[in-house]
């Protein structure tokens, strides 16, 4: 049974049938607050519903802004990028394509008088002149000599054309080389990238982010460049200068970092190594190279990178246990010994141990004799344990006697490790062998087996470098080589150099005369890695910085009348230098040039 | 314009079609002594009464919209400019004149107005409620998802309650009218 204010509510909601709807119209006619009830009901309903309407008018109103909205929007960016184009097309450099032969007038030359011929411009291109053309004069362009030689008796009194060659600077470089070697890398995890060319970067976990500081969500893409050597240098307008003073290089590269099209950097405080793989010199520094607008290149020397770090240290909290092995000639109990090692920033470690066990330690001499051991062995390879979270096994015996007859160290992995170890082509295996003064074990020698699952970093130590040689393959022995690389330090992406400034003695002027100011001159070391541009003055590009005497190779580029050439020439320092018979540019023979042994 | 069936259009829909015959009406209020403020009230009461009207079950649109919207917005503004006593005597015209004899219809528009604006005291979540119920014919086990009641009983409950409340408010308001 439904109350009275059920029924109104039903009457007004409209929800009744219609015999229900008479039935309380009867009633309404008959109970006038019953009446009064459901009319209440009836204007709340009606409020309520304008109410609705009313926060629908607001939902149309908010639609119809967006639509406006969106419209101006595709408006305001039609307009702007018509604005655009059209304040492109104004400010584009009209490109000026000179015809190969300009001609000029002379009025009334005479073949006795000088004539003084003003530099000129035709659009934008700088035309060289010969400032005074005397009859017979020497005049150092072939091509203008045969012209003005000929024409000038019979220009006399007359007016007379010549020919006049057109230099400008190289067009945008596109002969230059601008590929990448790209590398997609978990930013989550150490890496380690090996470039085409043998350059190593170790990027640490976690050392990259964002712009805006964020950590990187996925892949990043790393692109490198590689300048391994003089030609690659050329191909990519490298240099070797930090403000003209000349630095020796022991290589270089350019790495740009992205995610989903983002800009990567390396965080604030965090560093990575680059290691080159070029002669090892202490004297390696970090350089970063910045290009100004002409592209040239200089390098400033990177002064907060002065401690040089061979390898990233990871604090190892790895627990490895040492357990004595019971052989069948051991009378000695089973004991299981707790030591934590510990990696400092210096590259050394050392051993924590429980009360226990360092109970055990000050009781045992033969133990303590065995970590005194330990001290040879290098952080890097430590390091390279824990990359591969394998655990660090300690085995040891002693005989009846008590005296120490075997001890070794091996991996404990898990299967996904060993897999990797197996499958890592770096895997070096080698023996060590300790001499151990020990109590009741005097002299024992010790065979340890050294199983970094990658390559070493550090430069190991002679005796281990030995002991290495002797045992590992000539395969493996490649891979020792690598130790011998440069390893900086960087703390950001882009041109990094790992050089120093060259200590050649004796540092004169090196002059190369040119035909053209826009020539564009670089010069080769051949005794020492380095690479300079020089500053052209008028006729002569100039090099301050060069050592007495080096043996150089020198490429000139230009191009004249609208092509691009090349001169190339082997030369001293000293000795006087001209780069005039151009030829076309070829790339293949600059490499060949550049790269050919003596 | 023809084809568009005003009866059975979306509410939302039909609100944007009419905000395009929006202009002359508005234009008019700002004409006749209204602010814009004013004249945007104005629109929406117009569109609340058109709404309405077109919803009757006997009644057909016989002119176009625009001119039946600017017709009772017209009108509403009149009434209103009568009520607040803005209007001299002298000024009126024959247009005036004419709609004063339908004016109660339009004194009740005012009321409803007035009533509407007391809502506000019944708060967002009883107002959610009733919507929910009557407008957009949601259950109730809906409604008590929505609105983050226990069960639908609750909403039942709640339902009730909140009705009351708002007959009160709108009653009492409209005692004072």
């Amino acid at each position: 049974m439904m109350t009275d204010n059920e029924l109104a509510e039903a009457y007004a909601a409209k929800t009744l049938g219609g015999e229900e709807r008479k039935d309380i119209e009867k009633r309404m006619e008959n109970d006038p607050p019953f009446a009064q009830l459901v009319r209440e009901y009836e204007n709340t309903l009606e409020v309520l519903k304008r109410k609705w309407l009313r926060s629908n008018i607001e939902v149309a109103k908010k639609e119809l802004w967006v639509r406006k909205l969106i419209k101006i929007g595709i408006v305001v960016i039609a307009v702007s990028t018509l604005l655009f184009i059209a304040t492109y097309q104004l400010l584009k450099p009209k490109h000026h394509e000179p015809s190969v032969i300009e001609t000029t007038t002379i009025p009334k030359v005479s073949a006795e008088s000088p004539v003084e011929l003003k530099d000129t411009l035709i659009g934008a291109d700088s035309i060289k002149f010969v400032p005074f053309i005397r009859n017979n004069a020497i005049v150092d362009y072939p091509d203008l000599i045969d012209e003005v030689l000929k024409n000038t008796k019979a220009a006399t009194g007359r007016q007379m054309q010549f020919k006049i060659d057109t230099f400008s600077t190289l067009p945008s470089n596109n002969w230059m080389e601008n590929t990448y070697q790209v590398f997609e890398i978990d930013p989550k995890i150490d890496n380690e990238i090996k470039c085409k060319n043998g350059t190593l970067i170790n990027l640490p976990a976690n050392a990259m982010a964002l712009t805006n500081g964020e950590a990187p969500k996925g892949k990043v893409t790393l692109s490198v460049q590689e300048y391994s050597d003089y030609a690659e240098m050329f191909k990519h307008n490298i240099t070797t200068t930090s403000d003209s003073k000349l630095l020796e290089t022991g290589g270089s590269c350019f790495i740009k970092a992205e995610a989903n099209g983002d800009s990567i950097i390396i965080k604030k405080n965090q560093t990575y190594t680059i290691s080159f793989p070029s002669e090892k010199d202490e004297r390696m520094k970090t350089f970063m190279g910045e290009r100004d607008s002409n592209g040239n290149l200089n390098w400033v020397l990177d002064q907060q990178v002065v401690k040089r770090i061979p390898v990233k240290i990871i604090p190892l909290v790895t627990v490895p246990y040492v357990k004595r092995v019971v052989g069948e000639d051991c009378n000695c109990k089973k004991e299981r010994y707790y030591f934590q090692t510990i990696v400092s920033d210096e590259g050394f470690y050392n051993l924590k141990t429980d009360d226990y066990t360092r109970n055990v330690l000050s009781t045992s001499k033969k133990v303590v004799s065995m970590f005194d051991t330990f001290k040879g062995i290098k952080s890097s390879e430590i390091k390279v344990l824990y990359k591969l979270k394998s655990k660090l096994r300690l085995r040891f015996g002693v005989d009846s006697a008590g005296n120490l007859t075997r001890f070794d160290y091996n991996f404990r992995v898990d299967r996904k490790t060993e897999k990797a170890i197996k499958e890592a082509a770096d895997f070096v295996v080698a023996n060590h062998q300790v001499d151990l003064n020990t109590k009741g074990a005097k002299n024992v020698i010790i065979s340890v087996d050294l199983v970094p699952a990658l390559e070493i970093l550090n430069t190991p130590s002679e005796e281990k470098i030995q002991a290495i040689d002797s045992a590992a393959p000539i395969e493996e022995q490649n891979k020792v080589q690598k130790n011998n690389m440069n390893i900086i330090v960087a703390r950001s992406f882009g041109y990094i150099n790992c050089d120093f400034f060259s200590t050649q003695s004796d540092l004169t002027k090196l002059e190369v005369e040119i035909p053209s100011s826009n020539t564009d001159v670089k010069v080769f070391f051949k005794d020492f890695k380095a690479v300079a541009k020089c500053v052209n003055s008028g006729n002569v590009a100039t090099f301050f910085n060069a050592p007495a005497s080096a043996a150089i190779l020198v490429v000139g580029t230009v191009v004249k009348n609208n092509q691009l050439m090349m001169a190339l020439k082997v030369a001293k320092v000293g000795e006087p230098i001209e780069i005039i018979n151009f030829e076309p540019f070829d790339l293949n023979k600059i490499t060949a040039f550049l790269t050919a042994k003596p | 314009m023809k084809d568009i069936d005003f009866k059975n259009i979306a509410p939302v829909e039909l609100f944007k079609l009419l905000y395009k015959f929006s202009k002359p009406l508005k234009k008019w209020v700002k004409n006749n002594s209204g602010t814009d403020a004013d004249a945007e009230d104005v629109l929406q009461d117009a569109m609340i009464v058109f709404y309405q009207l077109i919803n009757k079950p006997d009644f057909t649109l016989s002119s176009k919209p625009e001119t039946l919207l600017y017709s009772i917005g017209r009108k509403i503004w009149y009434n209103q400019l009568r009520k607040n006593k803005q209007i001299p005597l002298d000024t009126l015209n024959e247009e005036w004149l004419f709609a004063e004899e339908d004016s109660t219809e339009y004194e009740r528009e005012y009321q409803f107005v007035q009533m509407e604006k007391s809502l506000v005291l019944l708060g967002k979540k009883c107002a959610d409620l009733l919507e929910f119920f009557y407008f957009k014919k949601m259950s109730m086990l809906a409604i008590a998802s929505a609105l983050d009641f226990r069960n639908e009983k609750v909403a039942k409950a709640m339902k009730y309650k909140c009705l009351e409340k708002a007959r009160i408010i709108i009653h009492t308001k409209n005692q004072e009218l």
